[in-house]
């Protein structure tokens, strides 16, 4: 029946990546149209291809052909098509869509007809989309465009049932015989198919800013604008205009898949190939790691992955991020790779990774895939103080026409789609208030009715509410700039992808996202920033300056065994990674003794393992409480450095392969899989393949089950060995500095701050407790960073750190500077001289009286205030200060006062700790303290109280919460079930101070106190500003 | 909100008698002028908007009972008020019998928790009320103890000078007593100072005193009663007059007024006269009296006419260009008589316009009101004027549709698929056609469920 209809590509559809106007998915067009027998879709986002990967993905699957273009609407008010045909003319309408976007705001688009007669994309076909204005048609935009694609020129005739058809038709076609332009069908599609209609309203709604109600004429009038079936338009259309889109189509034949991306080649110098100055660089690098001369393991495996580099023709790619991480060297920036080819004896030869090949087992092979074509992923990690520098540095080499970041796409989330949709339904603020309130980030990506508490379920405008939000979840909203994905290339950009402007300035993102990169197969650098970088430099920097002689991160010992003892003991507060709660609590038990321990120790806490359930028996085989056993030969290669128990994601995919069957393809399709099922779902076909495949193999069902188990906890947190190489060299640097250094690591971590963990009270309190003097802030002393002072004690090391101004609330960056710069011409005497001198204004000096810092010259919070207020000689209207200053009745802070202004102001205190003042309260109350409750059994009851400073619920933990309370001899870790947060979730979570009686449980020298009861004693504290770092 | 806490110190305290105290020693404060504040905190808390009215509307009402007490009550929102008692001691047979009396009826009528303080000042009777206390201070030499105890939350501060008092270690008046009174105008201003001497005495406390909002009621008795409506007119137009004079005493212009005919056993008539902007021009009041009374009908002869309204705008009505920027507007302008006086004439119902809403749904484009205003742009397509009440169904026979004879297709479909969002949703595809008798149709043909045809509308 179909065959005698007539063939029909649709030639105007948008996706809705033309944000908030089309209304489907690129995936769902491309589907739909197969299943309608189009010959070709085409996808046309207004100035935009960021839809377009997506759609091509899908339409390689479906096996339908894809038509690359793009819609404009020039300021003039003429609407076009443009069409690519070859891979030429994709260049000039991408390079085309990089100019109205530069021109325009982010996310808008602003053109021409000079910017398009400028750059005119030849080769590109281009159909004209009719203006109708009460019947009548203006045609200078025909005829604009006939002078600029001569018999590359339609007229697009859309009949959408707007009551005009017919006339319209006729009209055009004297149009079409007037100016010989062929006719051809186009759909104005906006939506797959008609359901999807009222989202296409709702957006419309939120577009325009309206409720639907108050939309009028803004809202189409049907929808019609969907792909609509073959039989209904050949009803609607003459049979030539359907058979003239093929046509169209026939003469398109660019794919994305004929992108190929060039690195840029000036870093390779005269008389060299890329592989002879990567093999040359490798060379020199492999001299310096090993002078005495590399061992053969390490010979043989950069002679295969130098193999593997120039089989794939990736030489470029590894020299641009030599380049750049050469740069940082030169500008003594620290950074690290990551990811397996990072890692690899290569990128240890030329400097990325500081990861001993030697002494890892790593599969570099992961990530160049044979059987893909897939290319490597190079994440490098710089101090999140400089990253800047490095940025600028990429733009600058190459220009903003080579490099720009790779785009995310920020997608609505339940919270952003029922907001909007609210109010286009027309709620009223009160109702999207107490709606935003119902849902919280924890739910997942779907709506239930049931989360609308004190909604009625069963109501139209309810269940409407519902069903809309969870068809917008996932729908773009506007692009963003991923975090530090870099592509840069040999030629323009703007040829390979459209480029825009991003939303800060002078930042430009392309139009693609990291998995569109990934599906053309394209390179990207990834320049990201990691705070202990920075704290590690520093730390370094001020040890190299007391000891006089320049500490690097290669010179620091390896493999000190004092070190091993501390992390064991769990004191890793501010060391990098193994510093958290659940870190913290694992260190006893897994008791790291080398790198590789610590290497483990960072994956292991971590969904993946833990949901796996593979922490424990790893735990007892370590332990020798359980033998060491694998299911076969194969998997003993994969996983004897785990004792049989599979931690890492490589682990995973190496299972897959040798116990399953899988190709390496496959498994590396597997570890994209796992990234993304939480959002996208589609594990389920390699369930069944994994446990075919192993039942096949003769593994038994529990144990294949238990890997499948892995993968789905893996999710997004699944932590490969490589990373945790990576990461597990810091850790260990860090935790070095902290034993043998401990006030310049807490200096550096301060003066790094916002990172890791803890606030600067834990820190400091950590310092003190290592026999770090820790001085407060004073404006004759401190300087706009935290300082080390006095001469080196016993180990070497000054024991005295002092508070820098950076951390006083409210004084400004140059405020703290100029205070810093100006002492050095004189200490300062007193408020009025600090302001003489400084220019500092009210706000600042405001600041530091606040702090306590102008207590050095004698006057005491009150009193300094007193002074700062003052408007000083020169203010109108006021009689002249009283002389008799000296005899002001200003009531002296007491203890407490000082106590809650230094939290408000720093965020802690020198002082006693506020529970110090409160214990005798506290002791009537039978409360005991941190360390009386090691004294206490294990299952003994207990009452104890403490400031709150971390509430955690993890995603492991099945709504069990971890509370951090500290006191004035140490932290409490508290464990909250569901069952009592349910209760008293609101009180659990707002309160500042907290009592809790439980039950103490100690296993593996770590302490919990499981709560059965919790008492809020905030009021307690008066108005102390104290802020818990929650990580909910 | 006050602080009951601050209270707590006072209830032990001998030093200043308490009501009870008061009454047994008999103390009469003679002509010594008295503030009494007194505070109602629940009042504080109404914070929502349409409350909030609400709570200024309990508040004037409160104010305006105060008055029996006293000629002079000031007005201090939220949530208190303040009247002076000493004159009205000798009144009312002492102090303690006005503070009974208060006390009584604002548990009793009002249903009211309050705090109630008298002092020499103003300004301390209200920080002592606020801040929770129930206390009667009589020499002005005790305030500065009385009020030491106080936190400075009772002083008019803004949030920035009270945090900064606060950093330099003051908390309650004591502390604020001990500095130099210069240093502390020199850097929280001189209002500060001001406010602080108000409260002592030592400064005169200006108020605002509170009058009774105005109220227009007028009225005629006759001496016989009166049949005839035109007979009505003269004390009718006596009252209008009046009106008029009010409102020009007291610049002000009205929108609505009442005018109750009563009758000497039957059930008052009353005349509701709205206008469309306020207004105080006597003529044109006049006559929309007349014009209203004509078309009313009185059930017997009339023994009383009165005049009340209470409803008042302090705008002046709109003038008229001398160079109007829009014709229409003009038109506007001069059209408004003319309707207001037809809707008065023939009832507000009888007056109809259409107006053009900007909808697809052709049952929502045009739409009955009373706006003059023109509406949105209708679509680009053809539609008819007139609609019928309710689309009729037409006959489906196999050879066509019928309304009158066979309907010819003369242009579409325009489908017209939309209002999903407000249960009101319609599936049609339109046509225009024509029928031999009745001439150029619109039809449509519903595609729900229903599958039929309807006439929807005629071609003039």
């Amino acid at each position: 029946m179909r065959a005698n209809l007539p063939p029909y590509a649709e030639l105007h559809c948008i996706s809705n990546f033309t944000f908030l106007r089309g209304a489907s998915h690129p995936e769902e067009l491309v589907v739909r149209a197969k299943a309608l027998g189009y010959l070709a879709i085409a996808i046309t986002d207004e100035c935009s291809l960021s839809g377009i990967v997506r759609a091509h993905v899908a339409a390689g699957k479906e096996g339908i052909d894809l038509l690359v273009g793009s819609e404009f609407r020039l300021q003039e008010g003429w609407r076009f098509l443009l069409l690519a045909t070859d891979r030429g003319s994709y260049g000039k309408l991408s390079h085309l869509i990089t100019l109205a976007r530069r021109q325009a705001k982010k996310g808008e688009y602003s053109i021409d007809r000079n910017l398009v007669q400028d750059n005119c994309p030849t080769g590109c076909l281009a159909i004209w989309l009719p203006c109708f204005n009460r019947g009548e048609i203006e045609t200078h935009g025909l005829h604009w465009l006939a002078g600029l694609f001569p018999g590359a020129l339609w007229i697009a005739v859309e009949s959408l049932l707007d009551g005009n058809d017919q006339e319209q038709l006729r009209r055009l076609q004297e149009i079409s015989a007037g100016f010989s332009i062929p006719l051809c069908a186009c759909g104005d599609v906006h939506i797959h198919e008609h359901k999807r209609r009222i989202v296409q309203d709702t957006l419309t709604a939120i577009r325009l800013g309206k409720p639907l109600s108050e939309l009028g004429y803004g809202v189409y009038s049907n929808g019609e604008r969907h792909l609509r079936s073959r039989r209904r338009l050949a009803q609607l259309y003459p049979r030539p205009l359907l058979e003239e889109t093929v046509r169209i189509a026939e003469r398109c034949h660019f794919s994305l898949d004929e992108l190929r991306y060039e690195y840029p080649s000036e870093l390779v110098p005269k008389h060299h190939t890329p592989g002879s100055w990567l093999r040359r660089l490798t060379e020199q690098g492999m001299q310096t790691r090993w002078p005495g001369g590399a061992p053969e393991k390490v010979r043989a495996l950069i002679e295969h992955e130098l193999a593997l580099v120039q089989e794939f023709s990736y030489e470029h790619y590894f020299l641009t991020v030599h380049d750049i991480v050469k740069f940082a060297r030169s500008k003594g920036i620290l950074c690290q790779g990551r990811g397996s080819a990072a890692n690899s004896a290569t990128c240890y030869c030329l400097g990325i990774t500081e990861v001993n090949p030697d002494a890892m087992d790593l599969l570099f092979e992961r990530f160049i895939s044979r059987e893909r074509n897939e290319p490597p992923d190079i994440d490098v990690d710089f101090e999140h103080e400089r990253r800047e520098e490095v940025i600028a540095y990429i733009y600058e080499k190459y220009g903003r026409e080579r490099a720009a970041l790779a785009a995310t796409v920020i997608t609505y989330r339940p919270k952003s789609a029922l907001r909007d949709v609210g109010k286009a339904l027309g709620m009223s603020t009160d109702h999207l208030e107490r709606l935003a309130a119902c849902v919280s980030g924890r739910h997942g990506n779907t709506l239930e009715t049931a989360q609308l508490d004190g909604f009625p379920a069963h109501s139209p405008l309810v269940r409407r509410l519902v069903y809309l939000v969870n068809n917008l979840i996932g729908f773009p909203r506007h692009l963003s700039q991923h975090v530090g994905g870099f592509v840069i290339s040999q030629g323009l950009l703007s040829h390979l992808v459209p480029v825009e402007n991003a939303a800060m300035p002078e930042r430009t993102v392309i139009q693609w996202e990291k998995d569109d990169l990934e599906a053309l197969g394209l390179l990207k650098v990834d320049v990201l920033s990691l705070g202990m970088l920075t704290a590690i430099r520093k730390a370094l920097a001020l040890v190299s300056q007391y000891r006089n002689e320049p500490l690097t991160l290669d010179k620091v010992p390896t493999e000190d065994p004092a070190v091993y003892k501390m992390m064991q003991k769990a004191d890793t507060v501010g060391v990098f990674q193994i510093e958290s709660r659940a870190q913290m609590s694992m260190l006893p038990r897994l008791k790291p003794e080398n790198y590789y321990d610590l290497v483990i120790q960072i994956a292991i806490v971590r969904p993946g393992p833990i949901q796996g359930d593979m922490v424990h028996p790893y735990l007892r085989r370590r332990h020798g409480e359980e033998p060491v056993t694998y299911p076969g030969k194969a998997v003993e290669k994969v996983l004897k450095r785990t004792l049989g128990v599979p931690i890492f994601q490589e682990q995973v995919m190496q299972l897959a392969m040798v116990a399953a069957g899988f190709s390496a393809g496959e498994a590396d399709q597997l570890r994209r899989c796992m990234a993304a099922w939480h959002r996208k779902g589609g594990l389920e076909p390699f369930e069944k393949k994994l446990l075919g495949g192993m039942k096949a193999r003769g593994y038994p069902e529990s144990f294949a089950r238990q890997i499948f188990n892995q993968i789905k906890g893996f999710g997004e947190y699944g932590f490969p060995e490589s990373h945790s190489a990576s990461f597990a060299l810091l850790a260990y640097v860090s935790s070095w500095l902290k034993y043998y250094h401990p006030a310049a690591f807490t200096c550096a971590l301060l003066n790094s701050q916002p990172l890791g963990f803890y606030r600067p009270a834990q820190l400091v309190q950590d310092a003190q407790r290592h026999g770090v003097t820790v001085l407060p802030v004073d404006v004759n002393e401190s300087n706009y960073d935290c300082t080390l002072e006095g001469a080196p004690g016993q180990a070497g090391t000054p024991a005295t750190l002092r508070l820098g101004l950076r951390l006083v609330k409210g004084l400004s960056r140059a405020g703290a500077h100029i205070l810093a710069l100006e002492r050095k011409q004189g200490r300062y005497a007193g408020v009025q001289d600090i302001a003489a001198r400084t220019g500092l204004d009210k706000g600042d000096l405001m600041s530091l009286a606040d702090a306590a810092a102008l207590n050095g010259i004698g006057k005491d919070r009150h009193r300094a205030c007193w002074e700062v207020l003052d408007p000083g000689p020169g203010a109108p209207l006021f009689s002249a200060p009283d002389e008799e200053e000296t005899d002001l009745m200003l009531r002296k802070p007491r203890e407490g006062e000082n106590i809650l202004a230094d939290y408000a102001s720093i965020g802690f205190t020198l002082r006693r700790h506020p529970l110090a003042l409160l214990r005798k309260r506290l002791d009537k109350r039978g409360v005991t303290t941190s360390t009386g409750l090691w004294e206490l059994g294990d299952n003994a009851w207990a009452r104890t109280a403490g400031i709150v400073t971390s509430r955690q619920r993890p995603a492991t933990s099945s709504g069990v919460m971890f509370f951090t309370l500290e006191d004035e001899t140490g932290f409490i870790n508290s464990v909250i079930w569901p069952s009592i947060f349910a209760k008293q979730g609101a009180m659990l979570t707002a309160a500042k101070l907290l009592e809790i009686s439980g039950v103490v449980q100690k296993q593996d020298g770590v302490l919990h106190l499981v709560a059965r009861q919790c008492t809020d004693l905030s009021p307690w504290l008066g108005d102390m500003q104290l802020k818990s770092r929650d990580f909910c | 909100m006050p602080r009951p806490i601050s209270a707590l110190s006072f209830r032990d305290s001998l030093l200043y008698r308490e009501e009870e105290a008061c009454n047994k020693t008999g103390t009469s404060t003679g002509q010594q002028a008295l503030w009494l504040a007194v505070c109602l905190p629940r009042l504080a808390l109404e914070v929502h908007p349409h409350n909030e009215i609400a709570r200024e509307k309990r508040l004037e009402a409160l104010a305006a009972w105060a008055l029996q007490f006293s000629p002079l009550v000031s007005l201090h929102p939220p949530c208190s008020f303040l009247l002076e008692a000493g004159g009205s001691i000798n009144y009312f047979g002492g102090l303690a019998a006005i503070r009974d009396t208060i006390a009584r009826e604002l548990t009793e009528r009002w249903k009211h928790v309050f705090y109630q303080a008298t002092t020499p000042t103003p300004t301390a009777s209200l920080m002592l009320a606020r801040a929770g206390c129930n206390l009667l201070v009589e020499r002005g030499a005790d305030l500065r103890s009385v009020l030491g105890p106080l936190g400075i939350e009772v002083l008019p501060l803004d949030d920035k000078r009270r945090q900064q008092l606060n950093k330099t270690g003051v908390r309650i008046l004591r502390d604020l007593w001990r500095l130099p009174s210069g240093e502390l105008a020199r850097r929280f201003g001189t209002d500060l100072v001001t406010h602080l001497d108000q409260a002592l005495g030592k400064l005169p406390d200006p108020l605002n005193a509170y009058r009774i909002p105005p109220r227009f009621f007028d009225t005629r008795e006759f001496s016989f009663e009166i049949g005839e409506q035109q007979s009505l007119l003269p004390a009718v137009h006596e009252l209008v007059t009046g009106l008029c004079d009010f409102l020009q005493k007291q610049d002000l212009y009205t929108m609505d007024y009442q005018v109750h005919f009563y009758y000497r056993e039957d059930p008052v008539t009353v005349l509701h006269i709205g206008l469309r902007q306020p207004i105080r021009q006597p003529g044109y009041l006049m006559l929309l009296a007349e014009t209203k009374l004509s078309r009313t009908k009185l059930a017997t002869a009339v023994v009383r006419v009165t005049l009340t309204a209470e409803r008042f705008y302090r705008v002046a009505p709109r003038t008229r260009c001398l160079f109007s920027g829009s014709g229409l507007e003009q038109e506007d302008q001069d059209i408004a008589p003319l309707l207001e006086q037809l809707s008065t004439r023939l009832g507000a119902a009888a007056l109809e316009s259409i107006t053009t809403h900007a909808d697809h749904r052709p049952e929502y484009a045009c739409r009955a009101g009373v706006s003059v205003s023109a509406g949105p742009a209708p679509p680009d397509n053809r539609r008819p004027l007139w609609l019928l009440p309710k689309p009729r169904e037409l006959l489906n026979k196999d050879d066509g549709i019928y309304y009158r004879s066979r309907i010819h297709f003369l242009m579409g479909p325009e489908r017209i698929v939309t209002g999903w969002w407000d249960n009101h949703g319609i599936h049609r595809d339109y046509y225009v056609g024509t029928d031999d008798i009745a001439g150029r149709v619109w039809i449509y043909h519903d595609l729900t469920t229903r599958q039929k045809w309807y006439l929807h509308g005629l071609f003039g």
